[in-house]
């Protein structure tokens, strides 16, 4: 009989390492059997999950089909031509791949969902260009899609990190935000008035940065400091 | 036939990933012959009508629909508890799997408890002992006699007959959460082995059962893991277990249905350290008070008062099964941290014993608690399992560790042992 010198539990005779902390358990005495009966056999009974999703991703295309064929329909039939039922199309094009997307993944890989999002929308925007014309959409509208699409996948990437603690996740996120509402003010001003001039932006952003420094001392302090750690947080 | 009351909530709560079940297993001295287990399995099904049947959807609640036959026996796996798909399994709600001499019954919730689920086993042991071995195995007690029919009572819901003339809710309360990483489709089990004998010895010297000494070890177990995990979100919540109570002593009830309610003990570690002693006395008396049948009735009262709702009867399954889902989901088993669930001491007649070498009594996943322990003695063993979905064995270790420091013997054994390699502890 073998002895976890870790747990001090005794080992089932099919156990190489100790299932309660990991620890391979060496006995020089008795050696591991690899043909000692194991509790269970080897194979693993695998869980189908595509039905829902897939269900789901039907019944989404059904319900959206409806509207989407409609209205081309009726623009169809009224003027003999499609022209104002693009918008909705397009719009209800949006809908079916920012739905249904999702649902061929197995796991919720929410900045690849964001990324496809960030593209389908600037997709959606370059229909409405060609349809209604214009240059808001090279000066304003696809810089401004391509930056909240990189803001949010970029909160979404820190927040979901396992290796980062929590005050490096809130530090990286303020600077985002700091970062975004600069370029979106020079971005509005550009556009509406072909100059830069910043001045509510750079409230927020030094908003921002305050609160990144009292992050940044308080996630020191709550490692380093036992005492300020019990004060503030037991 | 009807869902009983418990039973209503599983169907709803179930995902495309999860559906609550349980297994009960029972190890043979010689390899299963599985042309045998299949006729004691039909004579077994016959005597136990409300397993051979296949989950409904009505347009106001699901029901039971009887099926014919019974599930094809199948090989076990290193996941125990796996989703049921019941149009894979010929519509039953339960499945028969075998493993070397290993018999495994898994079974969904919304037909019978654990005490059911136990009698069935028994039973179809003691089909499968008589037919093997041309044994007369004396009926009684738990195990069923398969010439007889089910009676009314056996398929009554319990919960119907004996609910209080009073309700009262169990006061809501957030309890502590264990985190960790959640593994898909894969549940882990840990078993533990230990002398019946030693831990009925260690309780008894301290005045309570072997249920309140390992609540209690669980307890201390749990609230260990709260103290290094310090989670600031959590630190005002009180570590609680929740002990399901076999309410058929209790009632005095036959029924081989759902049956079961649960008492929550728990200690709050903000109010100081507790030594094992006084744990053990407020844990004693927390489940004393806990089993009390009036408080038990009204408890029931106020879960068939739901049932009973005219809007809750009104309203079509379309509508309520999402919002029973939420329900389930927001309220299901935030009150707990884990679940400890003891079957008790097994006994069986000599006929049986001499070919039986074991028993093991295992929990599916829960909704959101990610770790479930369940018990059962037989054999002068006493089996604890386990069972998480999380990579991490925090708790375990915490537990099992816990009683070698306090001088009891314990042997470990996993399911994780085909794959080389155990979980990562902290």
């Amino acid at each position: 009989m073998s002895y976890c010198v870790n747990c001090g539990v005794e080992l089932g005779p099919a156990e190489k390492r100790c299932p309660l902390c990991g620890v391979e358990v060496i006995n020089p005495r008795q050696k591991f059997d690899p043909d000692a009966e194991a509790p269970y056999p080897k194979d693993v009974e695998r869980v189908r999950h595509r039905t829902v999703r897939i269900t789901a991703a039907r019944v989404l295309s059904i319900l959206l089909a409806i509207p989407a064929v409609s209205v081309l329909l009726v623009d169809l039939v009224q003027d003999g031509r499609l022209s104002w039922s693009l918008i909705p199309a397009a719009a209800i094009a949006l809908i079916f791949l920012i739905a249904v997307f999702p649902c061929l993944f197995k796991k919720p890989r929410v900045w690849l969902f964001m990324l496809f999002g960030t593209l389908e929308a600037a997709a959606f925007l370059f229909v409405l260009h060609c349809l209604l014309g214009g240059n808001w959409l090279w000066l304003f509208a696809l810089p401004l899609t391509a930056l909240t699409g990189a803001a949010v996948i970029g909160c979404c990437l820190i927040s979901t990190s396992k290796k980062a603690r929590l005050p490096l996740k809130m530090i990286v996120v303020l600077l985002i935000i700091m970062v975004y509402v600069i370029v979106l003010q020079m971005l509005i001003e550009l556009y509406l008035h072909g100059a830069i001039r910043l001045d509510w932006s750079l409230y927020v952003a030094v908003a921002c940065a305050l609160l990144s420094v009292v992050v940044l001392i308080v996630g020191h302090l709550y490692v380093k400091n036992e005492a300020f750690k019990k004060k503030m947080f037991y | 036939m009807p869902l009983d009351n418990a039973a209503k909530i599983y169907p709803p709560a179930m995902t495309e990933g999860w559906n609550a079940l349980f297994r009960v297993s029972v190890t043979l001295d010689e390899p299963v012959d599985r042309q045998v287990l299949k006729r004691a399995l039909l004579r077994t099904a016959a005597r136990f009508p409300n397993f051979t049947m296949h989950l409904r959807r009505g347009f106001f609640w699901y029901y039971l629909e009887k099926l014919d036959g019974v599930p094809e026996i199948r090989d076990d796996v290193r996941n125990p508890c796996a989703r049921l798909n019941f149009r894979e399994n010929g519509g039953f709600a339960f499945r028969i799997r075998c493993y070397n001499r290993r018999i495994a019954v898994e079974i969904f919730h919304a037909i019978t408890d654990g005490g059911g689920g136990i009698s069935f086993l028994k039973t179809l042991t003691a089909e499968y002992v008589s037919i093997k071995y041309g044994v007369t195995v004396p009926r009684g007690g738990d195990i069923l006699d398969c010439s007889d029919q089910a009676s009314e009572e056996e398929l009554s819901d319990g919960f119907l007959t004996h609910a209080g003339p009073v309700a009262v809710p169990e006061p809501a309360g957030r309890a502590y959460r264990i985190k960790g990483t959640r593994d898909r489709d894969f549940l882990h089990v840990t078993t533990g082995i230990l002398d019946s004998a030693e831990v009925l010895s260690r309780a008894k010297a301290l005045g309570v059962t072997v249920t309140e000494y390992l609540t209690t070890v669980l307890l201390f177990a749990a609230s260990d893991l709260k103290r290094v995990k310090r989670d600031f979100f959590q630190k005002r919540r009180p570590v609680m277990v929740t002990v399901p109570v076999n309410l058929r002593r209790l009632f005095n009830c036959r029924t081989l249905r759902n049956f079961a309610n649960y008492a929550n003990v728990g200690l709050d570690t903000r109010l100081g350290e507790y030594g094992f002693e006084e744990a053990a006395r407020i844990v004693h008396h927390q489940l004393k008070l806990g089993c009390d049948p009036h408080r038990l009735a009204a408890k029931v009262a106020s879960n068939v008062n739901i049932e009973k709702n005219i809007f809750m009867r009104l309203v079509p399954l379309f509508i309520k099964d999402p919002v029973m889902a939420l329900a389930y989901r927001i309220e299901g088993d935030r009150k707990s941290t884990t679940c400890f669930s003891n079957l008790g001491q097994i006994t069986l007649p000599p006929e049986m014993e001499a070919h039986v070498e074991r028993f093991d009594f295992m929990l599916g996943s829960l909704a959101e608690n990610p770790v479930a322990c369940a018990a059962v003695g037989y054999g002068g063993r006493l089996m604890i399992n386990f069972t998480r979905v999380i990579e991490e064995s925090f708790l375990e270790r915490a537990f099992f560790t816990r009683l070698v420091k306090m001088g009891l013997h314990v042997m470990v054994e996993s399911n994780d042992a085909a794959q080389g390699c155990g979980a990562q502890g902290d």
